[in-house]
């Protein structure tokens, strides 16, 4: 599974974290604002069962959320990055 | 959803003698920063060495568990430590000013007390407890000592003792979740035998026992002059034993007392351990040697574990979110929803999980080709 599309779907993971600190998601924007210190380890091939593991690196402040996140295959972490993001009410 | 580590808010001391030296002893409690655990400070040596609380640091258990690090030694230092662990505490320097911690009334009572007149302040690090995740066993034929750690949703204990002696006999205690601990195990003191006693005095060992602060077993036929010659010892009025063969020192606080200290015996010696602890531990006859070696076998697991470092995951769970969910939070859709469902969510934390099949559209044309193009690397 290529790198970048990894990147995104721990992000989508992410935004699932900040999104559930608002009563109403849907009204919402997710952006992706920052990433650092990724790395990318291991292929992901097709069968693979990818999962994502992110946590707050400090609290949720103005909707902004900083993260850090590992990829796991099996017993391996395949991918791991940094990343912040914000959310901003739809207008 | 993880809980927060916590400290006191101010230092308190408690002042008592020592079990063992006799001598007048002041401990103090003091707030310790975040990740620090338990450590104690020496503060009547010379540069004030501290002594991590660690199984590995132990160099007697015959009579409390003594630690030895820095060239300074701590002694009895289990009653002291379970107050902590009982009230799930996990930064605390302790500081004393002498060989030994104080012995209070033999129980953890006056520590427990101590620090709850204090208050406790909540810290911004998360608790990390180590979760038991598999069957660990320490045996000692010798002894008939034996200890087993299960997996368990609480930190539980579970102890049998039977010291073949007509008035202990068998008895059993049991802590099933550590909020029963300030009540229920912290004020059951320490115990000992009348026929040990004699002979620990005879070597001047317990200069600090004055007859309130253990529970003394009579076992063995005994004169009231024998008895009266030992209440002068302790200047003591008169000394009776109680039809249960007890001596009449003290009330009991619960018919299985012996049993409850054992517990909190326990509870003190895995502090050892170096972390909170989630698991359910049965011992039978347990006593500070083997509970000091079952300790350093989970300080083993523990490290093995952390060089492991990838934790487990529970991928049959219902999901928190199932994709449905999903859709209704992220504004993604066909093909670029590239997450199939939540499985762990707290407030700082969330585990997602991927399925990745070979009818993804990203590998159309781009898997496994000599030359990858661009972003796409892997």
């Amino acid at each position: 599974m290529p790198g970048v599309l990894l990147i995104e779907a721990m992000a989508q993971t992410g935004g699932i974290l900040v999104l559930n600190t608002v009563p109403d998601p849907e009204n919402y924007w997710t952006y992706f604002m920052k990433i650092n210190e990724a790395r990318f380890k291991q292929k992901v091939m097709p069968g693979d069962t990818v999962i994502f593991d992110l946590k707050l690196i400090s609290p949720i402040r103005r909707g902004i959320c900083h993260m850090k996140g590992e990829a796991i295959v099996g017993d391996k972490v395949v991918m791991e990055a940094e990343m912040m993001a914000q959310i901003v009410k739809k207008s | 959803m993880s809980q927060k580590q916590k400290t006191i808010k101010k230092p308190i001391t408690v002042s008592g003698v020592g079990l063992h030296t006799g001598a007048k002893v002041n401990l103090t409690f003091k707030p310790a920063p975040e990740n620090h655990w338990y450590k104690f400070v020496r503060t009547d040596i010379e540069g004030s060495p501290v002594i991590d609380v660690d199984a590995f640091n132990v160099v007697d258990t015959s009579r409390g568990t003594t630690l030895q690090q820095n060239g300074a030694r701590i002694s009895t230092t289990e009653h002291a430590l379970a107050a902590l662990v009982g009230l799930q505490l996990d930064n605390i320097i302790i500081e004393v000013d002498g060989p030994e911690v104080p012995i209070m009334d033999g129980s953890a009572s006056h520590f427990v007390e101590a620090l709850l007149s204090v208050g406790f302040e909540e810290q911004d690090a998360d608790r990390e407890v180590y979760v038991l995740n598999e069957v660990l066993s320490y045996e000692e034929p010798s002894r008939n000592v034996e200890m087993l750690a299960v997996p368990s949703p609480e930190y539980r204990i579970t102890v049998m003792v039977d010291y073949n002696s007509p008035v202990l006999g068998t008895q059993h205690a049991q802590l099933h979740k550590m909020e029963e601990f300030q009540k229920d195990f912290g004020p059951c003191r320490t115990f000992c035998f009348l026929h040990e006693l004699e002979s620990l005095v005879k070597h001047d060992l317990i200069k600090g026992g004055d007859l309130n602060n253990a529970i003394v077993v009579v076992d063995r036929e005994i004169s009231q002059e024998k008895l009266d010659e030992l209440a002068k010892l302790f200047n003591k009025p008169r000394v009776e034993v109680k039809e249960k063969g007890i001596l009449n020192n003290v009330q009991l606080h619960f018919q299985n007392e012996p049993a409850r200290h054992k517990l909190l015996d326990i509870i003190g010696d895995f502090a050892l351990v170096g972390m909170p602890f989630q698991g359910h531990i049965l011992a039978a006859r347990p006593g500070h040697a083997a509970n000091v070696e079952f300790a350093k076998v989970i300080k083993e697991v523990i490290k093995r574990d952390r060089n492991q470092k990838v934790r487990t995951y529970d991928l049959t769970a219902t999901p928190i979110y199932d994709i449905n969910k999903i859709t209704k939070m992220l504004p993604h859709r066909i093909p670029f929803l590239l997450i199939d469902k939540i499985m762990e969510l707290e407030a700082d934390r969330v585990v997602g999980v991927k399925n990745v099949t070979m009818n993804e559209w990203f590998f159309q044309g781009h898997f496994l080709k000599p030359s990858n193009a661009g972003c796409f690397i892997n």
